[in-house]
């Protein structure tokens, strides 16, 4: 299966010049990737996205989607991967998305190891409405709602998941391609909750592309134990220099399976139809 | 040295390949000049690295062979440039600079 044939007819309205364009083609590599490997039927994908430039991602790929409310990302990926857990679900975030309005679920849901793929698109703005402070926004940084620079300490995401007991913790850049693809890959393959916090520009309200390519090193070429927690954690901490790959990876039983066993609640016949529900309400 | 963004001034059209037009001067196999308009590849410039073609959304580039250019052995060619979206992906992505968008 070639990636081309995952592109959907749907126009692309993403900013000239946005990192989401080449993160798009990523996944449309992996997804190929998995369908060939025998790993996943294409009718076996799910991508579920929320709200922000990145959401717009689940109408550009044609695989089966859900488009979320805003933070609500990994509840459906959840409800998903519950009623099917034979899906392979990667879910798409931005970081006012996963850290500001649905920080919670990310908790929840790398506490519980879910078996779901989690990208957050971290271009450390509100970009779709031109331009607020997220929770990763940098000290200084002056956008509409902080005029005078914001003020506030930003989460450090990667710390943020370490701390929930997250299986697998890594960051990518938008600017190595290669690198986020074999990271996507590893995320996808992971059994358990696959964490990539993506480092990327807002060309038009972020740009900081250049800055960041100056400073990023692979920390998986400089012999870092993904194994070890502490180093992970240190890790975590560099800003001089910033650190992108595989900060932690560790084995643990999924949520799904200590849930259900091997039973596939979709094949019970239990679910009832999808039309049937929104009929309720409509 | 990155792609002239002025070639359309300084530069004059010498031909076609795969229906996009070439920009010279061309003299192979040492100077292959600028495939394409709106897509412009610089083959003097293209280090055969081929992220453009991984990054592009519309699949716009094939990647060609060519026999003894200094720089390397496959090129970039845009073959498709009508299609392009521009997005920039490959002009962002290219390490030396050799591609350019109109936009």
């Amino acid at each position: 299966m070639d990636m081309r044939e995952f592109d959907s007819p749907t126009k692309n309205t993403w900013c000239p010049g946005c990192n989401n364009f080449g993160i798009l083609a990523v996944v449309k590599q992996v997804l190929a990737e998995l369908v060939n490997s025998g790993k996943a039927k294409p009718e076996e994908l799910v991508i579920v996205s929320g709200v922000g430039c990145h959401g717009k991602i689940s109408d550009y790929v044609k695989v089966n989607s859900f488009y979320c409310l805003h933070g609500r990302v990994l509840p459906p990926a959840m409800g998903i991967k519950v009623a099917n857990q034979r899906l392979k679900v990667i879910a798409f975030a931005g970081d006012g998305d996963a850290y500001a309005e649905g920080i919670s679920h990310v908790v929840h849901a790398a506490r519980r190891n879910l078996d779901v793929t989690f990208v957050v698109h971290d271009n450390e703005v509100f970009a779709l409405t031109t331009s607020q402070v997220t929770p990763t926004t940098k000290i200084g940084f002056r956008t509409k709602s902080a005029p005078k620079g914001s003020f506030e300490t930003p989460l450090n995401p990667l710390h943020l998941m370490l701390s929930c007991g997250a299986t697998f913790v890594a960051r990518g850049f938008s600017g190595d391609p290669r690198h986020l693809k074999s990271l996507l890959i590893e995320a996808v393959r992971h059994r358990g909750f696959g964490f990539i916090d993506v480092l990327q520009e807002c060309v038009t309200f972020n740009p900081i592309r250049e800055k960041y390519a100056s400073k990023i090193y692979d920390l998986n070429k400089e012999g870092h134990d993904v194994t070890n927690f502490s180093a992970a954690w240190e890790k975590a901490c560099e800003v001089e220099r910033i650190p992108i790959g595989i900060f932690y990876r560790v084995e643990k039983e999924i949520y799904e399976k200590q849930l259900l066993g091997d039973r596939i609640l979709a094949d019970e016949g239990t679910i009832p139809s999808i039309k049937k529900v929104l009929q309720e309400f409509t | 040295m990155p792609i002239d963004p002025d070639f359309m001034v300084k530069r004059k059209k010498v031909g076609t390949h795969s229906g996009h037009d070439v920009w010279g001067p061309v003299n192979p196999p040492k100077e292959l000049g600028i495939h394409g308009t709106s897509v412009a590849v610089d083959w003097d410039v293209c280090n055969g690295d081929a992220i453009c073609s991984e990054v592009c959304p519309v699949n716009v580039f094939d990647m060609v062979e060519v026999q003894g250019h200094p720089t390397s052995n496959k090129k970039s060619d845009p073959a498709r440039e009508s299609d392009c979206i521009k997005c920039l992906a490959c002009e962002i992505n290219c390490p030396t600079k050799a591609i350019r968008i109109e936009k």
